[in-house]
């Protein structure tokens, strides 16, 4: 790696940190608290790095592979979790992991032996889990492939991981990927579309526009712009100011 | 012991051997656990998809067998469940080919299911056969009355106990209400919507040697033609696109993405990145790309047989693909037989 590279990571870096500062993000949330080395993930991934380690979920385990050299993940360890465990959330010192019948969550201070805290048990469904702050947000969806027939949104108290409390569930229509940066929260809602809301209150979300007409799989919220996974395509929009606004579509081609 | 409490044992144990020979042609035949039973399995792991190979080759034609079984099992075991007298016999009878034909119709009306004549024939033949059945073992009178061969009507004044004998209707008649409402949903498409299983498919594998040496590589012109997970590392933008691979946009202008190119992984659906190490899951296997120069992405590493083999990963779930054989390679979609 040349010179010139790590020059440009390194500008790489230091804007992101002045984008950060000029977004007046506060704590920022998991997704631009990322260190520029490492990627940011939706809230679909099953796999995570926190440091040294790779994690990967599949089925009922949590996979780790030791990364220290990059190039050469080396298996380290295998942890049986839960039955259809789905989606995988590193936030701070702890891993979300969003199953079947709840979430599960593991302390990871000691990233190459995470430890089970507690289960957040809920309706059985398919969700996703992001975290920001003491809360964590999950979208339940029974439908498809998900059994169950819950489809709502569920904003849960995890100041303390060990008692992880409902603080209060919304009504869905069949939820998805999910995305939150400070205090506007995303949510591909199915055919209800994507949803945005003002987050800082999690006992009264306040719907902040009319949904977008979109059927998305996933988001990622980050420094102001958001990632979309539609059926359709990936789109990107500005959340700087309300309404959202379209930044590009890469329009899916049907071969 | 009376002759009508021998008949009786007689007449349940023939409704359950029936009853099992139903359940046997679900588990071997259509190699469906019904849904009623796969549902307690998530509750108590039975293991969701069994990867045996079939004892007995799939056929369609039986496809009338179980709605004979369901009329003849449970007419048997719930004349059984009580005093037998024809009136009580074909009115249980009646019920049973009613139920098995409301079913049916009712897949006319939105159950999951064909809807299949042959099933209808199938109940009202189970629903005669036991009629008849019942029409020989009963001595009539001048009157309507009959009554069980060599037995005065007094003998076959009821003795038992009806709390217990209305306790065994129940149950009987849960079991098979519950036992048909099983097979008609045993099976939903990834819409939720009802459907009808394929048994006649077989899988199309990629050999493992194939997997590991010739299958990852770049296109440069390759269209994005279906979305999946997304991912941010630095100024790029990763896309995948489920069990086909990676498309790699330079997001420097969030207004105009551009295509610098589709990585071709078979079986990929998700990607992590870490110092221009890209890592991604092709079926059974990690692998380890190098992203640093884009116009030379190429493979590093890669950790073999780490994730679960599921050949089920790019085959719809009501698709039957049996039997398996996964020393040929991993499964990457099914081809249906003719």
């Amino acid at each position: 790696m040349g010179q010139s590279c790590y020059l440009s990571i390194l500008t790489v870096c230091v804007l992101t940190i002045i984008l950060n500062a000029c977004s007046g993000g506060g704590d920022g949330g998991g997704a631009s608290a990322q260190r520029a080395d490492v990627g940011t993930a939706g809230s679909m991934s099953r796999f995570a790095i926190v440091d040294e380690y790779l994690y990967t979920i599949a089925d009922e385990s949590l996979q780790i592979f030791d990364i220290s050299t990059p190039s050469k993940p080396i298996p380290w360890a295998q942890f049986w979790v839960g039955f259809n465990i789905e989606t995988l959330f590193s936030y701070q010192s702890h891993l979300y992991i969003g199953a079947n019948d709840g979430v599960y969550i593991y302390e990871n201070s000691n990233p190459e032996f995470p430890e089970f805290v507690s289960l957040f048990r809920h309706f059985r469904g398919c969700d996703p889990v992001v975290v920001q702050g003491s809360y964590a947000y999950v979208t339940l969806r029974g439908n498809g492939r998900c059994p169950g027939s819950a489809n709502q949104l569920e904003i849960i108290d995890i100041s303390e991981p060990s008692q992880p409390t409902l603080v209060k569930s919304y009504p869905m229509q069949g939820p998805q990927g999910l995305g939150i940066d400070d205090n506007l929260l995303f949510v591909c809602d199915g055919v209800a579309g994507l949803k945005v809301f003002d987050a800082t209150d999690p006992m009264q979300l306040q719907s902040l526009q009319s949904a977008v007409d979109l059927d998305c799989y996933d988001v990622i919220p980050l420094q102001e712009n958001l990632v979309v996974s539609d059926e359709l395509g990936i789109l990107q929009y500005n959340y700087a100011a309300l309404p959202i606004q379209l930044q590009s579509d890469i329009p899916v081609e049907t071969p | 012991m009376r002759n009508s409490d021998i008949l009786r044992i007689v007449l349940f144990i023939t409704g359950i051997a029936v009853f099992s020979v139903g359940i046997s042609y679900y588990l071997w035949e259509r190699l469906v656990i019904p849904a009623t039973i796969q549902y307690l399995g998530e509750w108590f792991p039975l293991g969701a998809v069994p990867d045996v190979a079939p004892a007995i080759s799939s056929t369609t034609a039986l496809n009338w067998l179980p709605t004979f079984v369901h009329v003849v099992s449970f007419s048997l075991l719930s004349i059984s469940a009580s005093r037998i007298s024809n009136r009580r016999s074909y009115l249980v009878i009646g019920f049973w080919v009613g139920i098995n034909i409301l079913f049916e119709l009712g897949q006319l009306f939105g159950l999951p299911g064909t809807f299949d004549a042959a099933d209808i024939c199938a109940a009202i033949v189970g629903g005669v056969c036991i009629a008849v059945l019942v029409r020989l073992l009963l001595v009539c009178n001048s009157g309507s009355k009959c009554v069980i061969t060599h037995e005065t009507r007094t003998a076959k004044q009821g003795r038992f106990n009806s709390g217990s004998v209305s306790v065994a209707t129940v149950l009987i008649a849960g079991l098979g209400i519950v036992s048909i409402s099983g097979s008609y949903t045993y099976c939903e498409d990834s819409e939720g919507n009802g459907c009808e299983v394929i048994y006649d498919a077989e899988p199309v594998y990629m050999s493992y040697e194939e997997l590991r040496t010739s299958a990852i590589r770049v296109q440069p012109n390759e269209p994005l033609t279906k979305t999946g997970k997304i991912y941010l590392y630095q100024n790029y933008l990763l896309v995948n696109s489920p069990n086909e691979g990676v498309h790699v946009y330079d997001n420097s202008d969030k207004q105009n993405p551009t295509h610098l190119a589709f990585i071709n992984i078979p079986g990929n659906i998700d990607i992590a990145v870490k110092q221009d190490y890209l890592y991604v899951d092709s079926y059974v296997d990690l692998v380890v790309l190098d992203i640093s120069d884009m116009s030379n992405i190429r493979e590093v590493h890669r950790v073999t047989d780490i994730f679960p083999y599921n050949p089920y990963q790019n085959v719809p779930v009501e698709i039957w693909i049996g039997p398996l054989d996964p020393s040929k390679g991993v499964v990457i979609g099914y081809k249906e037989n003719f």
